[in-house]
């Protein structure tokens, strides 16, 4: 999505903003000489062994160094903690204030202070880091995201590298050029490397002639920051050229389109709710909308693109024709994706420009003459310069130049300034991270490109979604009022900002991919959907993030005398009722407000136990609007003082120890 | 309290015993159960016939063997059945959102009468009551008790396990009795009845048909052939006359004529069997006068339950060693615990009792002696033995039972005085016994649904003697909108001393858990986020004396089914509580003691979800009240919700329980929170203007602490009122709730802080401050004797009166210099003089500026609109 990144790189680019004005820290890693930086979201890393912390640097021994500032809204009080298994060091307003793990009380003071962090890997094996903090307001959690900012100035240059790195793989630079020597093979190193363009089968049962030949000729019009370029030049007042035409009919002749299903009307209301009930609309302005909302991809042109019935098969499985579609799998029932396309299709009004009558025969030809092999069969045909030819000659002209007039044959990509910058700054490296992957830069990739934070706040930041609450209730009004027990529509979507240490692996990469049977808030008309594609990595990756290996250590036998305990206190008599709330196995709720709590049958399947325990002490600390009480007071008591002596710790260790029990 | 070894045995029983039965079904309701009756058949009154009850006296046969059900509002014996007493369902007993108790299952109905007057006006059963006007949103059905022309619920006499109903039919006051006996072989069940004053004009019903069939009169009898007729019931009428029986419109009824004592009785057989219920229904015992019942009995709960209290000091050990033996000592945490002004003493609630009863606290008062009477969700009364201040020994009675919803208590001229959701029982021990024998219905004009949610809460009395309670609104199972409507939903009520009438005084209230009255008459309440409550606040009424206009704050339906709309203009309330702070707020008290340190005159209000304790800073501005709450640093084993000072010992006690949203994790709890006299440095007052804001504290602050700019912060939001359930926080430049960038709080600089030179008060320079919603004053201070001070204020400021009129046209509520006089508990000092003297001069000053420049507010609150 290079327009879509355009607003970060231009800030990055912008060197001379005031310091620490981003979220997060400013990462500096050196390993075997070299020196790369990033942005980096929370003093925490985790590198296992053999793999190196950056995919600009080797792997080995290697120190980190984060600096910016810690933001406090008052002078307070605060004591660090780290967990590491290297040498660390944290030294705030210049005096260090942490050597190894404990740190000394100190006082922070009203607004920014400066903030250091240091981290020296062992000689070998998993590298782990974690920074947490304390105070009286609040027992121990990581620093987190939202209380960071560091001068972007300091990263521009490794940032504007990651983003041509990024670039490079998206925009399949090396289809066309090949460079065998500096690009890994398929399915190896960066796995956007691996992939692909939309495979080129049975347009004919799928789209409309009209429609493809007007995306060919100017895709940018269509989906602002699409990968597919411009091939053949923009012809007067928006003309269609005739190869576009001929390729459009041959593309079309391929398959025969299904008859059109009859939607009605109820469809297309009921199609409407769910767009908005979904959460279609967080990513997707709507059809009829007069212009695209900023960042909403605009579906104006669905129906002069699909013929009815195989748009339903496209929602039910997008990756179907295109596996590395960013467009998620919402595991749409027939009647789901039906209503969906009978309003998508009834509200669609965009118009098309009127395309020459186009020739299959020529348009067969032109399919491997024009280049469209190279990126949609993996079958470079075209008479491209390599990638050392181009190197040698520098990234100035074809594809990256800085306009038309050099571009000469090179392919219109609509690079922003910032974007040709940055490939140009990648073009100086020597290709050697393409081989590299490192999954917590995955991840923060992955946030971006998949549009996760559209729908979950993430490091403070509100998702769009939640200003979306008119118009999604709009799109409703014309369905039939749920009924009592339905999903309820504008329910809160759990924040992103602690996922990578709230939730195990093996379940997130399951929940991520759309492989779990049993929603975990199945009450919520928001569906998850499934991103088959990128969950392994976005789970390895967010876990590394936060400073966690994606194996959790080995859970010692149950301690039964706890799990007693503990099942006393998840009742209603002697206990803090969590069954009130939370079903537990096929147990409901007793007495849950709105929507039942998640069912604890699960919990200690899905959530690490480091995180269930700050979590249990303080939940408003990780979400403020959360509806769970703080059971626990500043000394870390409960009113239960019958059991375990009134220690809150002791008290919900032996709830975990129960909950492990529970089938 | 309990020793350690029995804990553990308690602890490791636990389990086991929920299991083997659930903790509503194990409890002893005593002889009748108060509520809201679904019919057999799952239907409420809002859609079914037959014995359903809005308030029903659900009457124990046996050992729930079997039931006789009378509704108060209408003043009919709504059902009897055999085979069992109730199936107990609903968020009392199993927790459930929605449903009501009802008969057992597989219950044999012996009979069962329509919702309806109970007795006949001019010869006709019509239901006299108008049905709530207002809109579609409004119940279909009428509401409240019949006219007392008609017929009036008077109360209800207990004799050992016998319930006497006493209730007046139009002149005649008539005693009523229902019961199981052995007749002819068979169990027959019975209704006796005798009239004790004036002339008996009307009829009784005593069944009607609501699943079909058909009765006839024959041989002096009735038989009744209900459903499929595959049952006959016969009815016989002892000590009547059985001319006076009467069909009419598949109704059957009994004018009795001038007989003083006489009885129905209801014998069920299979259809063959006719001849043998006829036996039955005739064997009956001849009727009996009713009145020996009324004078008391064999007591029920003679057990004592005797505990031992645990003072503050305990616990304050207990947490000094564990601070002590930490790993990293906290030196400043052990010299503020140390030094810590209140303790809180827990006053032990009879957990186990031999009853089972379920000791969720609702309500809280005093009797003679210190004697702490308190009611329970669950309908009981309990009353303890004079409290002194070891608390060595505190012994429980149980005083009275069978109450719909003990959410409010309050002693009035020695008797004790229960808000239930049906009715105001007045509890009166006949024959000193120490158990109530005489349940008065006080007054019970209340109307009310079968909606799960609409509790009636808390119970004050003003200098004048009037009493108020609140009641929240319908909210639906789910927690958005509303059920149907009716006026009372969601009101304040105010009630006469001699309780003949009640009145609402204001509307709109959400879901509120408790109110508070003030010295002066002062009325306070508390709501809770949800539909059109974006989030927790407090409010108070309009000074006494001034016409109170409904509505006074906002209408609970929201806009798409209430007609007309509700005033769109955003309420102002004296403070909206951000949800961290607050999710759940209980009940009000104002400071009456003398002896409870520097706090006399201040408002304290309870969280019930967070079991905590805030102490109210108050300012008025022209007509317009705003404030803000400080948290005190106590701990609390429940979610506290009823604070009420002692008139004995002067010190608060607070009660509350264990429902739903709270950090509770106790099913109820007492605790007095006692004054030691050390020295208290609370923020106790605000003061607003167009360039800054004043906090007064009640002692003075560490001046190093106190004059460093670093150790303030501000931070400022608004909510958005809407029928949303609840608001996200908006920045103050959020154009509305669609922007999500808009979302969060805003940092306003603080330019200055000065600190008063008698330390004991700041003032914050923040040029240009605006009216706001949510404004948070975070504070890093110490006390003059190195203790922290409160770490956070939440504010509303609902108007700015310029600098240059501050001391002439605003008050904050006792100014600072007043708050801060040591108090005569504290040091013998006679501080509440000086104090009463600038409420007096304050008052004096803000008459004259009002009478010379009228409300500088918004006008909305003022009567000028």
């Amino acid at each position: 999505m290079p327009r879509f990144r355009l607003a970060l790189t231009l800030a990055l680019s912008l060197a001379s903003l005031p310091a620490a004005t981003e979220t997060g820290l400013a990462l500096e890693l050196s390993s075997g000489g070299k020196v790369d930086a990033r942005r980096d979201r929370l003093a925490a890393l985790h590198v296992p062994a053999g793999q190196p912390p950056s995919v600009f640097l080797p792997a080995g021994p290697f120190k980190a160094r984060w600096e910016g500032v810690l933001v406090s809204d008052l002078r307070m009080e605060v004591r660090f903690h780290a967990t590491h298994n290297g040498q660390a060091a944290v030294t705030l307003n210049g005096r260090k204030v942490l050597e190894g793990a404990e740190g000394k009380e100190v006082t922070l003071n009203k607004g920014d202070n400066s903030l250091v962090v240091e981290y020296a890997s062992p000689a070998q094996g998993d590298a782990t880091f974690r920074l947490d903090w304390s105070s009286r307001a609040f027992p121990r959690e990581p620093v987190p995201p939202d209380a960071l900012r560091h001068d972007p100035a300091k990263v521009a240059p490794g940032m504007a590298l990651r983003e041509g790195r990024l670039l490079f793989a998206q925009l399949r630079c090396a289809q066309c050029h090949l460079g065998p020597d500096k690009v890994p093979a398929a399915g190896q190193g960066m796995p956007e490397l691996a992939q692909s363009a939309p495979i080129l089968a049975n347009y004919g049962e799928r789209m409309r002639e009209g429609y493809l030949a007007a995306w060919i000729q100017d895709p940018h019009h269509f989906r602002p920051g699409t990968l597919m370029p411009r091939v053949f030049p923009a012809g007067k007042d928006g003309a269609i050229d005739p190869r576009a035409a001929d390729l459009a009919a041959f593309l079309v002749s391929q398959g025969k389109p299904a008859p059109e299903p009859a939607f009605t009307p109820e469809q297309a209301a009921k199609g409407a709710a769910l767009f908005a009930n979904l959460g279609c609309l967080a990513c997707h302005g709507q059809p009829d909308a007069p212009k695209a909302a900023a960042e909403r991809l605009p579906l104006a042109h669905v129906a002069a693109k699909w013929h009815g019935a195989a748009l339903v098969d496209y929602l039910r499985d997008p990756a179907k024709n295109h596996p590395s579609s960013r467009m998620p799998n919402f595991r749409l029932s027939l009647d789901e994706a039906s209503q969906l396309a009978a309003y998508l299709l009834a509200s669609a009004k965009g118009s098309l420009s009127a395309a020459p009558k186009g020739d299959p025969a020529k348009g067969a030809a032109l399919l491997a003459s024009s280049g469209c092999l190279d990126c949609h069969a993996n079958a470079p045909v075209g008479n491209h310069p390599s990638l050392a030819d181009t190197l040698a000659k520098g990234w100035d002209k074809g594809c990256v130049a800085d306009g038309p007039a050099a571009r000469g044959k090179g392919l219109d990509f609509a690079l922003a300034p910032a974007q040709i910058a940055a490939l140009r700054a990648f073009s100086k490296t020597d290709f050697s991270s393409l081989r590299a992957d490192v999954p917590a830069e995955f991840a923060l990739r992955q946030i971006t490109e998949l549009r996760c934070v559209q729908c979950h706040e993430h490091d403070g930041r509100a998702a769009p979604i939640v200003g979306l609450k008119d118009e999604a209730a709009a799109l409703r009004a014309k369905a039939p009022a749920p009924a009592e027990g339905d999903p309820i529509p504008d329910g809160r979507i759990p924040p992103l900002t602690w996922l990578g240490e709230k939730l195990r692996p093996e379940w997130s990469a399951a929940f991520i991919a759309g492989e779990l049977a049993d929603k975990p808030r199945y009450w919520m008309t928001h569906r998850m959907p499934g991103y088959a594609a990128h969950a392994k990595g976005l789970a390895e990756g967010l876990s590394h993030q936060h400073g966690f290996p994606v194996a959790d250590p080995q859970a010692p036998a149950v301690d039964a005398e706890a799990a007693g305990q503990g099942e006393t206190l998840l009742g209603q008599a002697g206990g803090f009722n969590c069954i009130q709330c939370h079903p537990v196995s096929s147990r409901p709720a007793t007495g849950a407000f709105e929507a039942p709590a998640t069912n604890l049958a699960t919990a200690t399947k899905r959530l690490r136990e480091p995180f269930y325990a700050r979590w249990m002490l303080a939940p408003t600390r990780v979400d403020p609007l959360t509806k769970m009480p703080k059971y626990a007071d500043e000394e870390g008591q409960t009113q239960l003082t019958d059991v375990l002596d009134g220690e809150a710790q002791a008290q919900f260790k032996a709830l975990w120890e129960h909950l492990r029990t529970v089938k | 309290m309990i020793p350690p070894s029995a804990r553990l045995a308690l602890l490791l029983l636990a389990p086991a015993a929920l299991l083997a039965q659930p903790r509503h079904e194990a409890m002893d309701y005593g002889p009748f159960l108060s509520a809201t009756y679904e019919n057999a058949r799952g239907q409420t009154t809002l859609n079914g016939q037959g014995s359903v009850a809005n308030k029903g006296i659900a009457v124990r046969h046996g050992k729930r063997e079997a039931c006789s059900l009378f509704d108060t509002e209408t003043v009919r014996m709504a059902g009897g059945w055999t085979g069992g007493w109730l199936r107990l369902r609903g968020v009392t007993f199993d927790g459930g959102h929605g449903p009501n108790p009802g008969p057992a299952q597989g219950a044999e109905i012996f009979y069962e009468t329509n919702p309806g007057p109970g007795w006949s006006q001019d010869g006709a059963f019509a239901d006299p009551r108008p049905l709530p006007t207002g809109g579609d949103a409004y119940a279909k059905v009428p509401l409240g008790p019949v006219p007392a022309s008609v017929a009036k619920y008077r109360g209800l006499y207990l004799s050992g396990e016998q319930v006497v109903f006493w209730y007046s039919v139009g002149q005649a006051q008539v005693l009523e009795l229902g019961a199981v006996e052995e007749s002819a072989g068979r169990k027959v069940m019975t209704r006796a009845f005798e009239v004790i004053a004036g002339s008996l004009d009307a009829a009784v019903k005593l069944a009607d048909l609501p699943t079909g069939g058909r009765m006839e009169l024959r041989d002096g009898q009735a038989h009744i052939h209900a459903g499929k007729g595959e049952q006959v019931v016969v009815v016989a009428v002892p000590g009547a006359d059985p001319a006076g029986l009467v069909i009419r419109d598949n109704s059957l009824s009994l004018r009795p004529g001038k007989a003083a004592t006489f009885k129905v009785t209801y014998a069920k057989a299979p259809a063959a069997d006719l001849a043998a219920a006829a036996k039955s229904a005739a064997g009956s015992a001849a009727p009996a006068a009713l009145t020996p019942l009324t004078k008391g009995g064999p007591g029920r709960w003679t057990q004592v339950v005797e505990l031992e209290g645990t003072l503050g000091e305990v616990e304050q050990q207990k947490a000094l060693e564990r601070l002590r033996k930490a790993s990293n000592p906290n030196p400043e945490r052990i010299r503020e615990l140390e030094a810590a002004p209140y303790l809180v003493d827990t006053i032990p609630v009879p957990e186990k009792n031999p009853y089972d009863s379920w000791m969720r606290v609702g309500g809280i008062d005093f009797l003679e002696g210190n004697r702490i009477a308190f009611s329970t969700w669950s309908g009981d009364v309990w009353v303890s033995s004079p409290l002194d201040a070891t608390l060595a020994k505190v012994s429980w009675r149980r005083f009275a039972t069978g109450l719909f919803h003990g959410l409010g208590l309050k002693v009035i001229n020695g008797k004790v005085h229960v808000l239930g959701r049906d009715q105001i029982t007045r509890l009166s021990d006949l024959d000193g016994d120490g158990e109530a024998d005489l349940y008065e219905n006080f007054n019970n004009d209340v109307q009310i649904t079968p909606n799960f949610h609409e509790f009636a809460f808390d119970l004050q009395v003003d200098p004048q003697g009037n009493l108020y309670f609140l009641k929240g609104g319908p909210v639906n199972p789910g927690g958005r909108g509303w059920g149907p409507l009716s006026p009372h939903h969601g009101a304040i009520f105010r009630l006469p001393p001699d309780g003949s009438r009640l009145d609402v005084v204001a509307t709109g209230i959400r879901a509120p858990n408790g109110m508070g009255v003030g010295p002066n008459g002062e009325v306070s309440n508390g709501d809770n986020q949800g539909t059109w409550v974006p989030v927790d606040y407090l409010s108070i009424l309009p000074e006494p004396g001034h016409a109170i206009k409904a509505p006074h704050f906002v209408m609970v339906p929201d806009l798409s089914h209430r007609s007309p709309a509700p005033d769109k203009a955003t309420p102002k309330p004296l403070c909206w509580i951000p949800h961290d702070v607050d999710n759940s707020n209980g009940g009000q008290a104002w400071v009456t003691s003398d002896r409870w340190g520097p706090l006399k005159g201040r408002m304290l209000y309870t969280s019930y979800g967070k079991s905590s304790l805030f102490l109210v800073l108050q300012e008025r501005v022209g007509d317009v009240q705003q404030g803000g709450v400080v948290k005190l640093p106590l701990r609390f084993g429940s979610g506290i919700m009823r604070p009420r000072f002692s008139p004995y010992d002067g010190q608060l006690y607070v009660g509350g329980l264990k429902g739903w949203q709270t950090n509770a994790a106790r099913d109820g709890a007492i605790h007095r929170v006692r004054f030691n006299g050390k020295s208290v440095t609370l923020p106790a007052t605000l003061g607003v203007t167009d360039a800054g804001i004043t906090v007064g504290f009640t002692g003075p602050l560490d001046p190093a602490s106190a004059s460093d700019l670093q150790n303030y912060a501000l931070e400022q939001n608004n909510v958005r009122w809407s029928a949303d359930y609840g608001s996200p926080e908006l920045k103050l430049d959020a154009k509305d709730a669609k922007d999500a960038k808009g979302h969060g709080t805003t940092p306003v600089a603080i330019r200055s802080v000065k600190l008063a030179p008698d330390r004991k008060s700041v003032f914050l320079e923040v040029p240009g401050l605006k009216p706001v919603m949510v404004s948070r004053i975070k504070l890093n201070l110490r006390a003059e004797d190195g203790s922290r001070v409160p770490d956070e204020i939440c504010h509303t400021i609902n108007v700015v009166p310029p600098a240059a009129q501050a001391g002439r046209d605003y008050v904050s509520i006792l100014s600072p210099a007043a708050a801060s006089a040591p108090s005569e508990g504290a040091s013998g000092t006679p501080g509440w003089i000086l104090a009463a003297g600038l409420v007096v001069a304050a008052a004096v000053i803000w008459r004259i500026f009002r009478r010379r420049f009228g409300c500088c507010g918004c006008g909305s609150c003022s009567g000028k609109k």
